[in-house]
Formats: structure tokens, C-alpha cells, sequence
């Protein structure tokens, strides 16, 4: 067997594992993964809304499958492409078969994994399963090959939204050097192009993308294990939210989880410092990023980068950084394995090794310890959903005002509201982030001015209408909806159930920004272009390092 | 490949991997196992809440 479909086994294998108890049960909603059925194509996930373009164009895509699969089969199958995707693509780059098998396993079976997939950051967790391709590709360019396979995984990154391509990007380049200067700068470049989608709407929003900066604080990794915050970093968690962390990690299992890591560093980084200083280069490096908000004086620069510098706001949640250090440490646990299955008597501990990362991490299992459910949405959301396309014009408010929901009916999990993503309107919503003891600010300057109203006691009809608001879709099992239903009460209503209500607010309303296709067609149409370019285009000895013949003319 | 191939005999390589793959099935097993006791003890403890609390991004 090859290592790439071997790895691509155990990484079905790992994600059946993990996903068993959601498969063709309906969607999951966790934390910030929402999936709605039939997800209208809305200005938010074509970046043309105003909005911070978080959603675009990963969701856009997700939402395009969503046109010809049911919405599970689409989530469920993006999910499970992670787990596949990161098996084969960490086994690829280890050279034995019991190495492969080993960094297929460390790479898929990581905290990491299980506390992204937690928090629902599953774009996130697509360029995670990415980053082994685009490592793979980009060592080949560097020893000589041809450079379109690097560039076609850095636009699969982008396609697994900003933070994704990020983080592909700046690994893709250590890996690749700075010399050939034509080739940097044409990885760059494309880089650059095929994220257009997300940059054009984030340059061009009005008030850019302002970053509070109590975020960095709040979303700064944690120590999620005994071990204290390096301890928890080195063994791939740390994650700011300690409600995703998976059972076990707060026990002796993080020590087992500290030993392989250190185990495989030990014995199996050597090969990797070979293969590429580079690719080690940025594991180290978002290591260190990854803990800076939590260290002093470290902190105060990431803040002000954060704050000041554009696009800084992708880091301040600092753990995801370590996706390149994660993909090191499994790279070394395959080279460990592969040195220590060569010799009979320490086979034992190669399959040791190669399998610790699932007895470091039991609670991965089963929907992550069970706590990742999956439902279907109540009829009454499609009736909601049907009587606002049939109202007249205008934008809809979701309330209670606040941006998580409980929804009985989908395990009462802490869920971003589903609402904007249903409703084929655009729809004004709570986008601040509220945590224990502080509230970190959101982006959309529509929604803090209704916050700021309301909190100063002003009628909620008034608060709306101002906003440009002309319905209102209320859950009525949220923390606030009696109160909520109370300021609404005699206006026309259009629909009601048990779980939702939706009224009209009669009376002149404020006119809302009008949407901007031109920042669609550009961003969209210059990375389709730039794709397309910097795949057919052939300019291999430009582009690719000469090889030692080439330099001396033989 | 990205290092020098260095492997045993075909013989080695076979009984190797096919300890690791039975290896991977009973680590599996276990954590599917543990997972499960995990999941039942919690289910234990976290009665539902008759009172919704203000949902916060940091809650379970």
C-alpha cells in the first residue's frame, strides 16, 4: 500500500471515530458551526453586505453544495474531508509505511483537532487538513518541481477562508525561501490574488475591520491541561474556551500526551530539520505567536498589532497558529516511528508511539466525547423562513438581542443564531461576543449603536426602526424573550410558533447600506482569473530553482 | 519522498505494519471505550438547566 492512501484510511478511519454519532443525523451546530437547510446565497457570504467578510468565500462554497446535496451530507462530508485530508497528507511526507501511518494518526488525532471542531471552526480546521499539501508541494518546488501544485494549495487555503491562507501562505514560504527573490514573489503574489474575495470586502469596508482590543486578552491561549500554558501548547491545546476542551485533557493523559510529543521531537525531528528548516522554522514561530498574547509583554505588541496593523485580528486568537508546529510534531513522530520500526526489538515501541496520540486523547472519540449532537431543524424555522420571503421589503432583526442561542430541540449547545443564515434577507444581528465578565466588541457599527440604545433603556420598536430594521424574528426560548415579545407586543404579526415569532414594524424606517455587487464580481472574478493564470501559465524556469546542472551549463 | 528510503525486509515491514494497524483498531477500541465512560459520567452530572442562564460564548 502507498502512504498517501494509507494515511487517507486511517484518517477516514479517525473521522468515522470521531463522527460516528452525527452521521446522516441531521446537521451540527456548535459554537460558531451553523448549517442551515437550503442556505440562501446572501450578501454576507458573498462579502458584499458590508459585513466583515468572515464567511466568505468558504461559506459561499459550502452553501453552493448545499444547492445539489441536502445540508448534511455537505457538513458531514466537509468534516469528514478534514480528518481524510490530513491523513494522506501528513503520511505523504514521511517516507515508511509504519511512519506514515504514524503522522497520518498524530496529525488527525490532535486537542487541536478536537477543540477547533468543538468551537465549530471548521473552515479553519479544512486548511488545517490542508496545510500537509501545501508543504508537500511546496518542498517540491523548492528542490526543483514544477510550481502550479503549490499554487493550487494555497488557493484551495483561501478557499478555507483568511486565517486558513494565512497560515498556508507563510508556511508555504518559509518552506519555499527567499531566494530564487521571482519565485517568492510569485507565491506571494498569487497568494495574494486568489484571497481577493476576502480582502476586497475587508478593504473596502467602511470603518475597515476594527478589532477590540479586550479580545486579545480573552481570546489569548489557556493552559487546558496540568501541564501550565507551554506544557498545553507543546501537546497541540491550549485553546482560549475552556468549555471546548475535550475530556482528559485536565488529567495525567496530558503527561502521556507531553511524553510522545517530546518522544517524537527527540528522536524524529532530525529528519524533518532535513527535509526543511523552513517548515520547522514556522512551527516554532506560531508556536511563539500562539502563546504571545498570554505572556507578558509579549501581549502588549499583539495587541497593538491586532489593533493597528490591517488584518492583524486574525491573530488574536492565538492558538490556531500552531497548526505548522502540529504538523512538525507529527512529521517527527512518523520519522521516530519509522527509525524505531526498523529494528525488531523496538517495534513495540514504534506502535507505542505511533498510537499514543488516540490514548493521550480518548475524549476525540465519539463526537468528542459526545458532545457534538447533530439535529434537524424544527418545521417552524422553514415557516419563518417562507413568511418573510413573502413579506415585503426590508430588513429583519434577530432577537433577543444577543448573539448565541440554547436551541432545545439541538441539545441546548451554545450556538451562534442561526437566523442570518436562513433568512434570504439581510438580517441585523448581535455580532458581540459575549464571555464571563467581559463583553468583546463587535465589528458591525449598526449593531453597537442598537446595543447602546437599548442599554440606555429606548424603546425596542424605536431602537429598529432607526436601525433600518422593518421585522422582527424573535425565538421565543431565549434568555430575553419575554421581555423581548413584551416591547413587541401589538404589532402585526406574520408568523408565530411555540420556538419563533416574526412581526412587522409599521411606521418610516431607516434607510440600510446598500449592498455592493462590484465587490463580489472583483474579488471573485480577479482570484477565479489569477487561479487560472498561475495554474496554465508555464514559466517553469523562471519560477523553479535551477538544479546544479542548470548553474554550472552542463 | 522526502528522506532516503531506509526500511527493513519485506518480512519486518509486513509484520510492522500489520501490528501497527492492529495497534491503531485496539487503541481505537479503547478510546472509543473510554470516550464512552467519559460521556456517561457527564451525562450524570450536567442535569439540563430549568432556567436559561445569559448565554455567553464561553459556556458548555
Amino acid at each position: 500500500m502507498r502512504r498517501g492512501p494509507l494515511g487517507a484510511a486511517i484518517g477516514l478511519a479517525t473521522g468515522l471515530l470521531v463522527l460516528a454519532p452525527v452521521l446522516g443525523r441531521g446537521v451540527v451546530l456548535s459554537y460558531d458551526m451553523v448549517f442551515v437547510p437550503d442556505p440562501p446565497i446572501t450578501g454576507a457570504v458573498l462579502g458584499t453586505d458590508g459585513s466583515v467578510p468572515r464567511a466568505v468565500p468558504t461559506e459561499l462554497l459550502a452553501d453552493l453544495l448545499a444547492r445539489v446535496l441536502p445540508v448534511a451530507v455537505v457538513q458531514q462530508g466537509l468534516l469528514l474531508a478534514v480528518f481524510v485530508l490530513a491523513g494522506a497528507g501528513a503520511a505523504r511526507l514521511v517516507p515508511g509505511l509504519p511512519g506514515a501511518a504514524a503522522a497520518a494518526l498524530g496529525y488527525a488525532w490532535t486537542p487541536y483537532v478536537a477543540e477547533r471542531l468543538l468551537i465549530g471552526h471548521w473552515p479553519f480546521l479544512l486548511g488545517y487538513a490542508l496545510l500537509p499539501w501545501v508543504v508537500g508541494a511546496a518542498l517540491a518546488a523548492r528542490r526543483g518541481g514544477r510550481l502550479p501544485p503549490l499554487l493550487l494549495w494555497l488557493a484551495a487555503a483561501a478557499a478555507a477562508g483568511a486565517t486558513s491562507a494565512l497560515i498556508a501562505t507563510a508556511t508555504a514560504l518559509c518552506v519555499v525561501g527567499l531566494r530564487p527573490v521571482a519565485r517568492f514573489g510569485g507565491v506571494v503574489g498569487f497568494a495574494v490574488v486568489v484571497n481577493l474575495p476576502w480582502i476586497v470586502p475587508a478593504l473596502v469596508r467602511p470603518g475597515g475591520v476594527p478589532a477590540d482590543p479586550a479580545g486579545v486578552v480573552a481570546f489569548a491561549a489557556r493552559s487546558d491541561t496540568p501541564l501550565g500554558l507551554a506544557g498545553s501548547l507543546l501537546t497541540l491545546g491550549g485553546i482560549w474556551n475552556q468549555a471546548t476542551v475535550p475530556a482528559g485533557r485536565d488529567s495525567a493523559l496530558a503527561v502521556v500526551a507531553l511524553i510522545g510529543v517530546l518522544a517524537a521531537l527527540v528522536l524524529g525531528l532530525r529528519p524533518v530539520l532535513a527535509d526543511s528548516r523552513g517548515l520547522v522554522a514556522a512551527g516554532a514561530g506560531g508556536l511563539v505567536l500562539a502563546a504571545a498574547g498570554a505572556v507578558p509583554g509579549l501581549d502588549a505588541v499583539m495587541r497593538a498589532v491586532v489593533v493597528h496593523v490591517p488584518g492583524g485580528g486574525l491573530l488574536r486568537d492565538g492558538q490556531k497558529l500552531l497548526a505548522p508546529a502540529a504538523l512538525v510534531v507529527a512529521l517527527a513522530a512518523g520519522h521516530a516511528v519509522d527509525r524505531l520500526a526498523r529494528a525488531p526489538r523496538t517495534a513495540p515501541l514504534a506502535v507505542l508511539l505511533a498510537v499514543l496520540p488516540v490514548l493521550a486523547l480518548p475524549g476525540l472519540a465519539w463526537g468528542v466525547g459526545g458532545r457534538l449532537t447533530a439535529a434537524r431543524y424544527p418545521a417552524d424555522w422553514e415557516g419563518l423562513r417562507a413568511a418573510v420571503a413573502q413579506a415585503p421589503p426590508g430588513q429583519v432583526a434577530a432577537l433577543p438581542w444577543g448573539t448565541y442561542r440554547r436551541l432545545d430541540w439541538a441539545g441546548d449547545r451554545v450556538v451562534l443564531d442561526p437566523l442570518p443564515r436562513l433568512l434570504d434577507r439581510r438580517t441585523l444581528a448581535d455580532d458581540a461576543l459575549p464571555l464571563s465578565g467581559v463583553t468583546v466588541g463587535g465589528e458591525d457599527p449598526r449593531a453597537a449603536r442598537v446595543t447602546a440604545a437599548l442599554a440606555t433603556g429606548d424603546r425596542l420598536p424605536d431602537v429598529l426602526r432607526a436601525a433600518g430594521v422593518r421585522y422582527a424574528a424573535v425565538h421565543r426560548t431565549q434568555p430575553g424573550s419575554a421581555g423581548t415579545e413584551r416591547a413587541l407586543a401589538g404589532l402585526p404579526v406574520l408568523f408565530s410558533s411555540r420556538d419563533l415569532l416574526l412581526v412587522e414594524l409599521p411606521g418610516p424606517v431607516a434607510p440600510t447600506p446598500a449592498q455592493r455587487p462590484w465587490v463580489a464580481v472583483v474579488g471573485l472574478g480577479a482570484a477565479v482569473a489569477g487561479l487560472g493564470a498561475g495554474i496554465l501559465r508555464r514559466r517553469p524556469r523562471l519560477l523553479r530553482s535551477r538544479t546544479p546542472d542548470e548553474r554550472t551549463g552542463a | 519522498m522526502l528522506s532516503d528510503e531506509r526500511l527493513t525486509g519485506p518480512r519486518d515491514r509486513g509484520a510492522i505494519l500489520i501490528s501497527a494497524l492492529v495497534a491503531a483498531v485496539v487503541g481505537g477500541l479503547l478510546a472509543l471505550g473510554a470516550s464512552l465512560v467519559l460521556v456517561s459520567s457527564a451525562s450524570n452530572t450536567n442535569a439540563p438547566p430549568v432556567n436559561k442562564p445569559l448565554i455567553t460564548y464561553d459556556q458548555k
